[in-house]
């Protein structure tokens, strides 16, 4: 049996109110009101679609074995990358093995649900036991479009196997159109669309219909059978259109969470799916569609095993942990959407040996220490003498992933004068549980959140933005536990 | 001299060739021991030969006389107004909208009457 083991997701903590995008930009454009109702989930300025992926991936390997996955896919329109492959960065920071398969999905926005597709099949075609598909987007609208009302940052992941499935995998239907309503050419920093009418009446409304009666008519299915309908569409009339033609009554439609996270493009789907697990029972049958240049649907039903998935945050814990970002020209800051003075610290130049990266890519990316053979102590950054005056055993260790065993604050500061975006740079040391102490930057957070003694959480992060070359380096960092910031 | 006024569903998109309109709130202004009905608007263009775009407008259909006293063949509630002439009271009546509006509905400038 093929299909969902796990799921994960991840909304920043940073929430835009729309209204403040309004009254800052709908002097240009006034009809954006019309989007302009609740707020949108924001990435922080240091997070990406590959931060957001490894957060989401996280929330879902809670409890399950990392060395046992046998694949990670990585789908996003807003990959930092186009070459060096985004889905190694994210395999890596999620501690996975070498010797897995990993790809990139791209190109549409039905790219999340391609992914799930492409590793559910896998699994089922008996080419690997266990796989990752994590997704996450963070698109741009310029200033004073509905895209930048609409758009709101987010991932998801999902682990597929064939041990334990939650949601077993029933069938799929795809159409592809190379039908063009939103578009980004190779060096297009913005989202351009052709006309709201066309993209609604001919797009979602048309195609999404068209999928799920394809797929209804393969498997000699009816849209009532489906406890759950999950389908991304920001036009909340064409919802309704939607459903209508379809069929389904408003029970069965999820909800998309527009008001509150935005259209997280790659990712909404897969969003919403991951909502949807959180409340589905036992025999639910649920039908996922992901949509752009063309529709994707896969049709799971729930097993009684989701009863036995240990708790985790998902969405809507994630959803739960936010802070208002009141101010929209920082919003534009950290998108990097207008230049700001950082400081003459902040131009100075950035050097990534690429060769040190390699060699410790494990210490980077995995946050990957080392354990002593000896006498059980736990060492990171790794090290080669044993710290423990008692032992001081040489070359004795198996390595050990400390990024998901959190820490203790044992110092911090913060500082006015290192170049950030989001003054003042807050950083310090951590004791990190069983064993090793490192020096990080602490992010989402404020300095009033901090104290000695208090519980972190490791979070990946970009450790800094190179301009000229074009390079998102990645590194952990330190927040509040988030248990204590709930 | 009263005229009908037919209210439209809140937040509804009103289709029309090359576009819609929504009414987003109704409301009611104290003026002279009367109340003037207004209505916050937007107006999209979303196919058209020179682009796609929109316009955000207050409408005034006039004095409420008959607040909402029978349907039309559409079930939509219908209220007699009568329509405001004056100039004067016109550029009153503006000014006071925009005043209660300006922090609700920033970049809503423009107010027609019927």
């Amino acid at each position: 049996m093929a299909g969902i083991s796990s799921y994960g997701g991840y909304i920043p903590r940073y929430r835009l109110n729309r209204m403040l995008i309004y009254g800052a930009m709908g002097w240009i454009n006034p009809v954006t009101i019309t989007n302009a109702q609740g707020e949108k989930a924001v990435a922080n300025f240091d997070e990406d679609s590959v931060t957001l992926a490894v957060a989401a991936g996280t929330d879902c390997l809670a409890g399950f074995d990392r060395g046992a996955v046998d694949g990670v896919y990585f789908a996003s329109t807003t990959a930092p990358y186009k070459e060096r492959q985004n889905a190694n960065i994210v395999a890596g920071a999620l501690s996975a093995r070498d010797d897995i398969r990993t790809a990139d999905f791209g190109g549409s926005l039905k790219a999340g649900t391609t992914a799930l597709l492409a590793a559910v099949e896998a699994i089922a075609a008996g080419n690997a036991s266990s796989m990752m598909v994590c997704a996450a987007d963070c698109r741009l609208g310029k200033m004073g479009t509905s895209q930048e009302m609409i758009f709101g940052d987010a991932g998801a992941a999902f682990l597929v196997s064939d041990k334990d499935v939650i949601a077993e995998f029933k069938g799929s239907y795809s159409l592809a159109y190379d039908f063009v309503d939103h578009f980004r050419g190779a060096f297009a920093q913005f989202d351009r669309q052709w006309e709201d009418r066309w993209i609604r009446d001919l797009g979602f409304t048309d195609f999404i219909p068209q999928a799920v009666a394809g797929l209804c008519a393969k498997y000699s299915l009816q849209p009532g059978d489906f406890a759950k309908v999950v389908y991304p569409c920001y036009y909340s009339g064409a919802r309704r259109s939607i459903d209508n033609k379809i069929g389904l009554t408003p029970e069965q439609v999820q909800e998309d969470m527009l008001g509150v996270i935005g259209d997280s493009g790659a990712a909404q789907p897969l969003v919403m799916l991951a909502k949807a697990l959180e409340d589905a029972r036992p025999g639910d049958k649920i039908l996922l569609v992901g949509y752009g240049s063309g529709c994707d649907t896969l049709y799971f039903e729930v097993t009684d095993k989701i009863a036995e998935l240990a708790p985790r945050r998902g969405i809507s814990g994630s959803l739960a942990i936010r802070t208002d970002l009141d101010n929209y020209a920082k919003y534009l800051v950290w998108r990097r959407m207008v230049p700001a003075d950082i400081g003459m610290r902040g131009e100075e130049d950035q050097w990534t040996r690429w060769s040190l990266v390699w060699r410790n890519s494990r210490v980077v990316l995995g946050m990957q220490g080392n354990k002593c053979t000896e006498c059980g102590t736990q060492a990171y950054p790794p090290q080669k003498i044993c710290v423990n005056p008692d032992c001081n055993a040489v070359g004795r260790f198996e390595p050990v992933y400390v990024s998901d065993k959190g820490g203790k604050i044992f110092s911090f500061t913060s500082d006015m004068l290192a170049a950030t975006p989001n003054p003042p740079a807050i950083y310090g040391n951590v004791e990190i549980n069983d064993g090793g102490k490192v020096q990080l930057d602490f992010t989402d957070c404020a300095l009033e959140d901090l104290a000695v003694s208090k519980a972190v959480d490791f979070s990946f992060r970009l450790k800094y933005y190179d301009p000229k070359r074009d390079i998102s380096f990645y590194f952990w960092k330190a927040i509040p536990a988030r248990e204590e910031v709930a | 001299m009263s005229s009908e006024h037919v209210h439209q569903n809140l937040a509804e998109e009103v289709r029309s060739i090359g576009g819609y309109y929504q009414v987003i709130e109704e409301a009611a202004l104290p003026f002279k021991d009367r109340e003037v009905l207004y209505l916050v608007e937007i107006g999209h263009v979303e196919t058209s030969c020179c682009g796609a775009g929109g316009i955000p407008f207050i409408f005034v259909p006039g004095y409420i006389v008959s607040w909402r006293c029978r349907e039309n063949d559409c079930g939509l509630p219908v209220s007699e107004v009568e329509r405001i002439t004056d100039e004067d009271e016109r550029k009153q009546i503006t000014e006071r909208i925009a005043e209660t509006l300006r922090g609700k509905y920033p970049h809503f400038t423009q107010v027609s009457f019927a």
